[in-house]
């Protein structure tokens, strides 16, 4: 792979380009394959490691330093903090990610549409572009049963009547040559190969600090890091894409003095965890990743299992210090459970003399008291599902012992003590026509500039409600699609 | 990952210590294996130079607070304490009324914990010893 383009003439730290796109993840390696399969001239830049998927197993201590933006330390500041993820390497959070998938619904659009009013934003609108993403990005449900993790869930919603689904992930399921159970569906995968297969040029550990406009072109200021030393670069190109995620996206725009609703409106999946403890085994080492997924509660908030392997067992069990030799003994009856809500909202600002942004978030008491209701209820189906304990990885929260004890969990979560978790970022930047909200037309045009877009989940007017990625994916293709039709690339 | 038993700083060595104490609690000590509280101090360094760089000062002061802490009551550094008084120490901590005490603790035992798991029951996360029905079932 070239690192440089070929014969700009211009020297290694000077480099044009019909097309610079600023990040490598789902929203970038869409765009930038789209770009560079049209026969432009496209260089990607991504801040990370070009890693494999390989590098690191998937949520292991190593993956978090490799491929994690601040090994995962990210705090939203407010009266209830909430501890946010990103990833940071070539693919950006969809390799770090369990590829969980869902076409956003038709609800979700209808809004978007009405709030912001975006153009031409309707489910039928882009099933076309979720369907081409699909085809690059495998989808497919599980081969077999899935894990038992995942069906006591399943049981459990059975139960009490709740509507309980399976998941498909962006996954080609096929055991491979190491033993692993197939492979993984995420950028580097997938769309970053198309880029590469069409031309398109990557520079990993190249960070944009600022671009600016002049003579009708725009310059992005980068900064290449190796392990000695860093270098400053220029690139200069017609048409850029923005597209590093929804807090590092403003940041950049801030930062360039682009301000107008970027970083205002940053919304995200607030997320609470459990461990629960079964009477029989249903956590073995090698198990498929669980893929169910509560939806009676929706949009208000859903459920799920995360990856329980004992040393993210033994994070959710932080809270409860005394519990750990509980997680030693029992390991194999124990694991994660979530609930997830869409309320709050932050705001991204940088800070001069810092590289990091300041994010900023707040939960109304109204967000508050759905996400004590989402974990009341998640501990209803726990219990349905056979749980003998239920333990909220909340400090302070009682541990349940059955149904009786759940009028114990507080009626509204405690702003301080609340242990809220996000990795479903968005709606930093939102697309549409009212000029009062968006920071970009209804096909990712940023508002006053010419021929800068963005194409990530900041575009997204809200939540998604379901897992994000396929929305980022398909909108970026409608948008990069929309660009091209335009010849504004 | 850096070595951080030679030439360390005041700050590594509290590093040190937190990482060895944490590793210690989990009855890791046990099993006579010193190296993994080193290696929780390394992942504690590790994610300390990664954190945004508006909390690495801040969290920086913190650890030196907290070595310095037992100064006072048993005229040592956290780090120059037996083990037996760190445990307390750190316990001590863990049920302060100051939030941010509980807080830190927390923070750190939480990172650390998760680095000793890593090392002890990093074979969870492979494939490769179970029987191929298991895997994929494809
Ligand atoms: C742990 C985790 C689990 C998740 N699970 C799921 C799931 O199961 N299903 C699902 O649908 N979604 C999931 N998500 C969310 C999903 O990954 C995101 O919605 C998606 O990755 C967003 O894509 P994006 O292109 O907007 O940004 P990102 O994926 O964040 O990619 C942005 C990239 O740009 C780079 N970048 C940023 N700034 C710059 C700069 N200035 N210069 C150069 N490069 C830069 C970043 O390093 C990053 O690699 C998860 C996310 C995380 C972190």
């Amino acid at each position: 792979m070239a690192i440089f383009p070929r014969g700009n003439g211009l020297g290694p730290d000077k480099i044009a380009a019909d097309v610079v796109v600023i990040g490598s993840g789902p929203g970038g390696a869409v765009t930038a394959s789209m770009c560079a399969e049209a026969g432009k001239f496209v260089v990607m830049l991504e801040e990370g490691q070009n890693l494999p998927l390989e590098s690191a197993p998937h949520f292991s201590r190593e993956e978090i330093l490799q491929k994690y933006r601040n090994a995962g330390v990210n705090i939203g500041f407010g009266a209830a903090k909430i501890a946010y993820v990103e990833g940071c390497c070539v693919g950006g959070g969809s390799e770090v990610n369990r590829g969980l998938y869902h076409r956003a619904p038709e609800a979700v659009f209808d809004r978007w549409r009405s709030d912001y009013r975006v153009d031409a934003l309707s489910l039928s609108e882009l099933t076309p572009h979720f369907a081409a993403c699909e085809k690059v990005a495998k989808v497919e449900y599980l081969p077999g049963p899935a894990p038992q993790l995942s069906t006591r869930l399943e049981e459990g919603a059975h139960r009490l009547g709740w509507a309980c689904l399976e998941v498909p992930r962006l996954y080609a399921y096929a055991t491979d040559a190491t033993g692993a159970p197939g492979r993984k569906q995420s950028m580097s995968e997938t769309f970053v190969p198309r880029f590469l297969e069409a031309g398109g040029e990557l520079m990993p550990d190249t960070c944009a600090t600022r671009i600016a406009r002049s003579a009708g072109r725009w310059t992005v200021h980068a900064r290449r890091s190796n392990p000695t030393d860093s270098q400053e670069i220029e690139l200069t190109a017609k048409t850029v894409f923005v597209a590093g995620g929804a807090v590092q996206t403003p940041l950049l725009l801030r930062r360039s003095g682009i301000r107008r609703n970027v970083g205002d409106s940053l919304r995200f999946h607030p997320m609470l965890k459990v461990v629960a403890l079964f009477a029989d085994e249903i956590n073995t080492p090698g198990e498929l990743e669980p893929v169910h997924q509560i939806k009676e509660f929706d949009p208000r908030f859903s459920m799920g299992c995360s990856m329980s392997k004992r040393p993210a067992l033994a994070l959710a069990m932080a809270a409860h210090p005394q519990m750990m030799e509980a997680v030693d003994r029992d390991w194999r009856r124990m694991a994660i459970y979530y609930v997830q809500s869409t309320g709050g909202i932050g705001r991204v600002r940088s800070f001069p003399g810092f590289r990091d942004p300041f994010v900023r978030v707040e939960l109304s008491p109204l967000d508050l008291k759905e996400l004590a209701e989402g974990l009341t209820r998640l501990a209803e189906v726990l219990f349905a599902a056979g749980a003998q304990a239920v333990y909220p990885s909340i400090p302070g929260y009682p541990v349940l012992f059955s149904p009786a004890d759940i009028p114990k969990l507080p009626q509204t979560l405690p702003p301080k003590q609340a242990n809220v978790t996000t990795m479903h970022l968005f709606s930093s930047c939102p697309m549409g026509e009212d000029m009062h909200k968006c920071a970009t037309s209804s096909f990712g045009r940023v508002h006053g500039a010419d021929n800068l877009f963005i194409a990530d989940a900041s575009l997204l007017c809200g939540p998604t409600v379901v897992n994000p990625q396929g929305t980022v994916m398909a909108v970026a293709h409608r948008n990069v699609t929309r660009a091209i039709e335009d010849r504004a690339i | 990952m850096k070595d951080v038993s030679r030439s360390a700083s005041q700050f590594e060595r509290a590093i040190l210590a937190l990482g060895e104490t944490i590793a210690w609690e989990r009855r890791s000590g046990d099993d006579g294996n010193a190296a993994l509280g080193k290696g929780a101090a390394d992942f504690l360094l590790s994610v300390h130079r990664r954190m945004p760089d508006f909390l690495r000062p801040p969290f920086h002061i913190l650890v030196l607070v907290f070595d310095v802490w037992p100064l006072l009551r048993k005229g040592r550094l956290f780090h120059q304490l037996p083990l037996d008084d760190r445990l307390a120490e750190l316990d001590s901590w863990r049920r302060s009324r100051l939030e941010i005490r509980r807080r830190f603790v927390e923070f750190y035992a939480s990172l650390g914990v998760f680095s000793v798991y890593s090392d002890l029951y990093g074979r969870d996360y492979q494939y490769g010893d179970l029987p191929p029905g298991e895997r994929a079932r494809s």
